[in-house]
Parts: structure tokens; C-alpha cells; sequence
């Protein structure tokens, strides 16, 4: 039995904080009694569908209040209207649907967005538009119709619209989603620049990612944070307990296809069988399963 | 209608390199303005060409296609086409009605039943979900929840006010139905807005309001048992306006106390 570490991921400082935090729908408890401390970085969260990550996100991102508990956004309560609206001039954030208007070109929407940001002047929102727009890879399509876009270049119009004024604060619901690999390396730079300077959270299902990118790991489970630390720590709750063989395993605790006649396996490892190289999606599989 | 006419690559390369005389240069910057198609070949040509020239021109072209609102208050108010048709036709019905009013010969107390019915749908409009072109994006900005719905109701109101009373002065309607309105339709847009720090949806009350006020102002002329001007005596009359300015102060009042609804927990 792997031991659950923490469910609080303390570092040196408060960019971040949740105490207890809650949040309902109906009789569904998306986000169950969340406990959080992060200072800077990347934070990738993990987690499968309906685990709660979209909901923790969009508290986090100021769009909804939590039922329960106490949040801390930049060392702010977003409770107070008047400390909610100073977190929001620091933060980028990135729905996990992004509706934008097709009508707008990609320069209009985040000049558009710039102003909700508090923006007034013009020719600064002209030429951090611009900028950021680069930063995604669309420099070429700034004066383009949305609506005649592809959806992985709506999609980076959104993240675009999240970075724009240098945010402190970044909160990304799957943010490589229509991203080819070399956008998604371009972002990984993006993204850097700001964990530099303040705090990225970011949701994926992709582990390489995380892997890649990220200096802290959450995994979400049924709406709790049932893991929490590197990646390089998830991945060693795999050590030892990871195998290959062209057989199924029916002791695994879960086992997949590798390729043709090929699978590898998750568990106690069985008599005879060798041991293989833990990765990070070993050990999300394995804290997820044994959550349960 | 649809564009048919598309300019050819030479011209579209005169135009870019500078070659083009300036009548024709005009017409096809004339007509780059208009067509995206084109805009998108003179790009590729741009792109191929390192005349410096091309990028000016370029650049100068794609600035005032995609030049940005200078104001951002109009920006926020008039940002989609949803938003600029409801300011225009808060704007036509408030200059339409003086019009009506005073061809219809005052038979109907038109002017207090529908004028304060334009504010409270444009403070509706600001509300609705599709009438935010960032969609979620603009729940997390500074600007969200109430402040933006005021921007936008304060844009439509402020445009269209001095209309609906210029209109009623120039028809020549008396000055109590030139201006008697005008508190009505801020108590009514005040409960709108409201409503909006509540899960009612503020079309939906809106749209009772709206008919409520109407058919209550219309209704005892209509049936002929009341004259006109007595309605519209009792609307303009001082306890009359004087309610109105009381039921507009409480609800501003109590919207500003609840505004933290607006966006933040309505969305919960």
C-alpha cells in the first residue's frame, strides 16, 4: 500500500493559499475541503474527468465563490469586492470552454479583453496585443476573423487574452489543448516567464507535460487533492512497483498496451518480474487507483 | 451585398510597392478596406517583399482595419453587434415616440408607457451572457460584474436620453411629457439591475417590468373611462416623481450593497 502523502503542498510563501475550501452543486460536492500553499512556480494539477479540477480553477480564478473555507490569491482574500478586483488586474486566466465572439479579430478580442483589464491607453494595448499574439504563434493571423480560425488557434487566442499585461497570477484550464508539439514548447517558455515572476496553475491530462513543465504536482480525485509534490516524487511512488511483460496481469493494479503484444503493468511487483523505470503517469495511476 | 470583384496580383504588388498611381492606389486601398480575400493576398505579397515601403503599407492598412475603440467606454458598451443594435434601437425609439405621440394625437399615453421601457431592456441587454464577446475570460477581469453592466446601461442611457427629450421638445409636447419619463424609466432600470444581483434573469424581469408598466400606463386610457391626461398628469406629478425617484435610489442603493452578486456569486 503506497502511503498518501499530504494533502497540503507547503513551500516557503503564500502565492497561493485555499483553506478548506468547498464548493457544491446540488448534492454534488465538486471541491471537497481543499487545503493549498504555494509560492511561485508551475503547479500542475491532475486529475480524471469530474475530478474537480475545472471547478477548483474557477475559484481560484475569481469566477466563482467558494460555498466553505477561506481562499488567499496573492496574499489576497477574494472575498473583499475591493481585494477581488486588485487580484484580477494581476491575473491571466484561461476557461476550459472559451466562448469568444467570431466577429472580433484575434487583435480585437485582446485589445477588447486589455480594457476589461483596465487598459486605457492605446497604443499600450496595440503593442502588448501584438506581443502576446506572438507569443502563441499567431502573429500571422492577428487581422483574421476568429470565427474562420481553426479551434487550436481559437484556443491559443484565449491563452493569448490570459497573458496579456504580464500577469502575476495564471491560472490555465488545459492550456496545450490544440497545441501542436512546437507550440506546446513555445508555451512552456511563456509560461516560465511568468512562474518567474509569480505563480502558473495550470490543469492538463497530458503527464509528460506535467513532467516537463511543472515544479509542483497536484492530483485531484473525487473533488480532494489526493496527492500532492515534484513531479520526480510521483513518479518514484511507481519505483519498484512497475513492469513489462506481453501478458495480462490480473494482480496489477492497472496494466495497459504498450504496443503489439506488449503491456506494462502497476502494482506489487510479481515473483520473477523485473522491475522497469518508473515515469510520472506510472505514479498518477497508481495514487489515483489506490485513492479509491 | 457580396463581393464579386477581386483585384488582381500586379495591382495588388503596385499598390503594396508603391508603384500604383494614387487614383488607383486609393481605390484599391479603397477596396482592400472591404475584402478580406484580397487583404489576405496582399499579406502573402507583403510577407514575400522586403520593400519597406509594402510594410508601411501594410502595417497602415491593417491599423485601421483592426484600429481599437480610443474610448473604452464605448469599447465595452458597443464592443459586439448585439450591443450597438440594442443602443440603436433605444435610440430610434425614444426619437420615434415624441413622433407617434404627437401624430397619434395624444390618444394613447404612448410617451409614458413605452419611453422608460428603452432604459430598463438596455439594462437587460448588458446582463446577458452573449452579450460579452470574452464569454468567461471577462468574469475574471478587474472590470466584470457590475461595473461593466453599468457601463453599458450608462451608454445607452446617456445617448439615449437627450433624444427622447429632444425629440418630445421639437414635436412639441409639453414639457411634463417631455421629461416626465425619465425618473420612471431609471426606477424601472434601477429594479432591473437588481434583479441582476439575484438568480432571476434580468430579460425575464425585464420583459414583465417592461409590460406591466405599459399596460398599467395604457390601460385606463385605452378603455376610454380615463382621459389621457390624467395619466399622464399622475406619472409626471410630483408624488409621482417623487416615488420614482425613491423606488430608483433604493434599488441603486441596494444593488451597490449587493454587487459582489453580480458576477462572483451568481456564477456559484
Amino acid at each position: 500500500m503506497i502511503p498518501t502523502r499530504t494533502a497540503t503542498h507547503t513551500t516557503s510563501g503564500t502565492m497561493l493559499a485555499a483553506d478548506g475550501i468547498t464548493k457544491r452543486f446540488g448534492s454534488v460536492t465538486a471541491v471537497d475541503d481543499v487545503h493549498l500553499d504555494l509560492d511561485g512556480g508551475i503547479v500542475g494539477l491532475l486529475g480524471p474527468n469530474g475530478a474537480g479540477k475545472t471547478t477548483l480553477l474557477r475559484m481560484l480564478a475569481t469566477v466563482m465563490a467558494p460555498d466553505r473555507g477561506t481562499l488567499s490569491l496573492l496574499g489576497m482574500d477574494p472575498a473583499s469586492p475591493a481585494a477581488r478586483t486588485e487580484v484580477r488586474r494581476r491575473l491571466g486566466y484561461l476557461p476550459q470552454s472559451p466562448r469568444l465572439y467570431g466577429g472580433f479579430t484575434p487583435l480585437e478580442m485582446i485589445d477588447y479583453v486589455a480594457v476589461l483589464k483596465e487598459h486605457t491607453d492605446r497604443s499600450w494595448r496595440r503593442r502588448e496585443a501584438t506581443a502576446v499574439l506572438e507569443a502563441v504563434g499567431l502573429g500571422d493571423r492577428m487581422h483574421q476573423r476568429i470565427r474562420t480560425l481553426s479551434g487550436g488557434m481559437q484556443q491559443r487566442v484565449a491563452l493569448a487574452s490570459a497573458l496579456i499585461g504580464a500577469p502575476d497570477l495564471l491560472v490555465l484550464d488545459e492550456p496545450a489543448t490544440g497545441l501542436d508539439p512546437e507550440q506546446r514548447i513555445a508555451l512552456r517558455s511563456v509560461l516560465a516567464q511568468t512562474a518567474h515572476r509569480g505563480c502558473v496553475v495550470l490543469s492538463t491530462h497530458n503527464t509528460a507535460e506535467v513532467a516537463a513543465l511543472c515544479q509542483h504536482v497536484l492530483v485531484m480525485d473525487r473533488g480532494r487533492i489526493c496527492w500532492s509534490g515534484t513531479p520526480a516524487e510521483l513518479a518514484a511512488e511507481a519505483a519498484g512497483r512497475v513492469w513489462e511483460s506481453d501478458v495480462e496481469e490480473p494482480t496489477a493494479v492497472r496494466s495497459w498496451l504498450t504496443g503489439p503484444g506488449s503491456r506494462r503493468h502497476v502494482g506489487a511487483l510479481p515473483a520473477g518480474a523485473t522491475a522497469a523505470s518508473p515515469t510520472v503517469d506510472d505514479g498518477y495511476l497508481l495514487v489515483t487507483r489506490l485513492a479509491r | 451585398m457580396t463581393q464579386t470583384w477581386h483585384a488582381d496580383e500586379e495591382t495588388l504588388r503596385d499598390w503594396a510597392t508603391g508603384a500604383a498611381v494614387p487614383l488607383l492606389a486609393a481605390s484599391v486601398e479603397a477596396h482592400l478596406l472591404r475584402c478580406e480575400e484580397c487583404r489576405a493576398r496582399t499579406r502573402t505579397l507583403s510577407t514575400r517583399t522586403t520593400a519597406s515601403d509594402a510594410v508601411r503599407r501594410w502595417d497602415a492598412l491593417a491599423d485601421r482595419i483592426d484600429r481599437p475603440r480610443s474610448n473604452p467606454f464605448l469599447r465595452l458598451g458597443l464592443a459586439t453587434p448585439g450591443l450597438r443594435a440594442a443602443w440603436l434601437a433605444s435610440l430610434l425609439l425614444l426619437l420615434a415616440l415624441p413622433v407617434l405621440v404627437s401624430v397619434a394625437g395624444l390618444r394613447l399615453p404612448l410617451m409614458m408607457a413605452l419611453a422608460p421601457v428603452a432604459p430598463l431592456a438596455a439594462v437587460a441587454l448588458a446582463y446577458g451572457r452573449e452579450a460579452e464577446p470574452a464569454g468567461e475570460i471577462a468574469l475574471a477581469a478587474p472590470s466584470a460584474g457590475l461595473r461593466v453592466v453599468a457601463a453599458r446601461a450608462a451608454l445607452v442611457a446617456l445617448s439615449a436620453v437627450p433624444f427622447g427629450v429632444g425629440g418630445a421638445m421639437a414635436v412639441g409636447l409639453p414639457v411634463q411629457l417631455a421629461f416626465g419619463w425619465l425618473l420612471p424609466g431609471a426606477a424601472l432600470a434601477s429594479l432591473v439591475a437588481l434583479a441582476g444581483t439575484t438568480r432571476l434573469d434580468p430579460a425575464l424581469v425585464a420583459a414583465t417590468l417592461g409590460t406591466t408598466w405599459a399596460v398599467a400606463v395604457s390601460w385606463p386610457a385605452a378603455s376610454r373611462r380615463v382621459p389621457v391626461d390624467v395619466v399622464n398628469d399622475l406619472v409626471a406629478s410630483a408624488p409621482g416623481q417623487l416615488l420614482a425617484l425613491a423606488v430608483a435610489l433604493a434599488a441603486i442603493a441596494l444593488t451597490t450593497t449587493r454587487r459582489d452578486t453580480v458576477a462572483y456569486r451568481r456564477n456559484a
